[in-house]
């Protein structure tokens, strides 16, 4: 997998993060994204990047965290620049809160994404009400990532043995050359989705209306911490103006 | 099976004609034939595929534990018939080995605690202990089918189907996989068949061979008889070649040879009187 999406790949391990009920990890990024997005000050938008950085190295994925803050650098970068050229008065302050406020919303997504196991995910979404066959098609899309680049290997290695070349020609002729490339690979995946359905078919899939599950999510006290927390910070994007501090 | 036509939605001519198939309980059946001849299709009657996920025109008496697939929902023959695939790949549908296992159970609405004590069994029985938690993509071929086996084993069916399960094992992996059905078939007395090019790998373990060729059930029997009538189809172990020539020769061996390490022993006996 290419190193950016590698924010989307849970690595097992078994931290505090780790431990909390996909649920409460939910509400804790979602609180953290809400409250950058609310909170007009600089101040804050570096408290709440501090806090999800913090967060990630207490999950011990900061490794894991880098290369996806090297991959929306450039991003933030441009960012950065287009607030700075077209904003009017204060432009330094606020395309600076801009650029924070992208590197806190990525970094408290990537913290629930890097600590929750997609299963958990979808466990989480079935307890709010999501059906199974909606939950599964998610848990599939992600285990079948691989099967796909295995998939990308192996067409392109076909089509190279028969004297294709990828990247020959110019930006057009490049274009078509990934139609080329795309038109099998297509072909190979419908039939792969057949194979697949025919054997969830051969496991009893839709036999009742109520699956059941093998594990079942459960609120712990930490949770509940994490719930409180969370809700505390939701609402701090008011706090200067109750405390009347005056910051940027 | 009595009587037995199928004919594919898209095509005109029936690829399964007139097909007579008793299985009993217990029985471990080798299914070979040229490719194309209707293995998989027959395979796909048993559990209900056909006709209820691929249509087509289905005809005949067919009875699988008392169930006919044209009016039973295919995850209700799911109960009775278990169905491995050719590529474990796709029927390998989490990033969990015992999410997997689970997946099955977890369909039929059991209640998490039997689940459980189902998934702990079979994770025993299959020597999946250091698996629990592994994704299909840091699985070998061998790991991967292993796991598809159990997972469709843990629901308890009384036939178990195997199209091909071990096409993309190498010979030590597929031998192994074809054994693990033979211990089910042995301890759980529920009757298998399995669809292999390879008639020497299963020929240790199966006690009857089917062979098909377009569409017909051409041989059906005692392993030996059918492989020797049938070997223009389905070729033969160089070993019953062996065996044959020694016999000529007027060695008394009494009983056809499974294996090389068999015959080996019987000729032993034989030479040190
Ligand atoms: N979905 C389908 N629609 C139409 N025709 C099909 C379909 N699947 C298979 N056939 C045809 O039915 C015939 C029997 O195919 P089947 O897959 O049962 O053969 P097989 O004995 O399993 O072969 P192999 O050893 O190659 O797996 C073939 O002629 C094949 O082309
Ligand atoms: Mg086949």
């Amino acid at each position: 997998m290419s190193s950016p999406l590698q924010a989307f790949k849970y690595v097992p391990k078994d931290t505090f993060m780790d431990r909390l009920d996909p649920r409460s990890k939910f509400a804790l990024s979602l609180s953290l994204l809400a409250a950058s997005l609310a909170s007009p000050q600089l101040t804050m938008q570096l408290v709440y990047l501090a806090l999800a950085t913090l967060l990630i190295a207490a999950a011990k994925r900061l490794a894991q965290w880098t290369p996806t803050l090297k991959a929306i650098s450039p991003l933030v970068a441009a960012i950065f620049a287009a607030n700075l050229i077209f904003t009017p008065g204060m432009p330094l302050t606020y395309a600076t809160l801009m650029a924070l406020r992208f590197f806190t919303v990525t970094t408290s997504f990537t913290l629930f994404f890097l600590t929750t196991t997609p299963d958990d995910l979808s466990l989480a979404l079935e307890e709010m009400g999501v059906p199974r066959e909606y939950t599964l098609m998610f848990t599939m899309s992600l285990r079948f990532v691989p099967t796909l680049a295995d998939d990308v290997e192996t067409v392109t290695a076909a089509l190279l043995s028969r004297g294709f070349q990828l990247d020959r020609g110019n930006i057009i002729q490049r274009a078509k050359n990934y139609v080329y490339l795309l038109v099998p690979l297509i072909i190979y995946e419908v039939r792969r989705s057949l194979m697949i359905a025919e054997a969830l078919e051969a496991r009893a899939f839709g036999a009742t209306k109520k699956p059941t599950r093998l594990y079942t999510l459960k609120m712990k006290k930490p949770d509940y911490l994490v719930l409180i927390a969370s809700a505390l910070i939701a609402v701090s994007p008011l706090a200067p103006a109750i405390l009347n501090l005056s910051i940027i | 099976m009595e009587g037995v036509n199928y004919t594919y939605p898209s095509s005109e001519e029936p690829v399964l004609r007139n097909i007579d198939l008793r299985i009993g309980r217990g029985e471990y059946i080798l299914l070979a034939g040229p490719s194309g001849c209707g293995k998989s299709t027959l395979a796909r009657i048993l559990n209900g595929l056909i006709p209820n996920f691929y249509g087509g025109k289905l005809e005949g008496k067919i009875l699988v534990d008392g169930k006919d697939p044209r009016k039973t929902p295919t995850y209700e023959m799911a109960l009775t018939v278990g169905f491995v695939f050719q590529n474990p790949e796709n029927q390998l549908f989490f990033s969990d080995v015992e999410r997997e296992i689970a997946f099955g159970l977890e369909n039929l609405g059991l209640p998490p605690h039997e689940i459980r004590r189902k998934v702990e069994d079979a994770i025993r029985k299959y020597g999946l202990e250091n698996l629990r938690h592994r994704s299909p993509a840091e699985l070998s071929g061998g790991q991967k089918q292993k796991v598809a086996i159990a997972s469709v084993m843990v629901m308890e069916p009384k036939l178990l189907v195997l199209d091909e399960p071990t096409a993309n094992l190498d010979p030590i992996s597929a031998v192994k996989v074809l054994g693990l059905v033979k211990r089910e078939v042995l301890e759980r007395r529920i009757s298998a068949i399995v669809i292999e090019h390879r008639v020497e790998l299963v020929l240790p373990y199966v006690d009857r061979v089917v062979v098909m060729d377009r569409g017909r059930i051409v041989g059906d029997g005692e392993p030996y008889s059918v492989i020797q009538e049938n070997s223009g189809l389905i070729g033969r172990p160089a070993i019953f070649d062996v065996y044959a020539r020694l016999r000529a020769k007027g060695f008394p061996l009494h009983r056809w040879p499974r294996t090389p390490e068999q015959l080996a022993e019987d000729l032993k006996r034989i030479l040190q009187g």
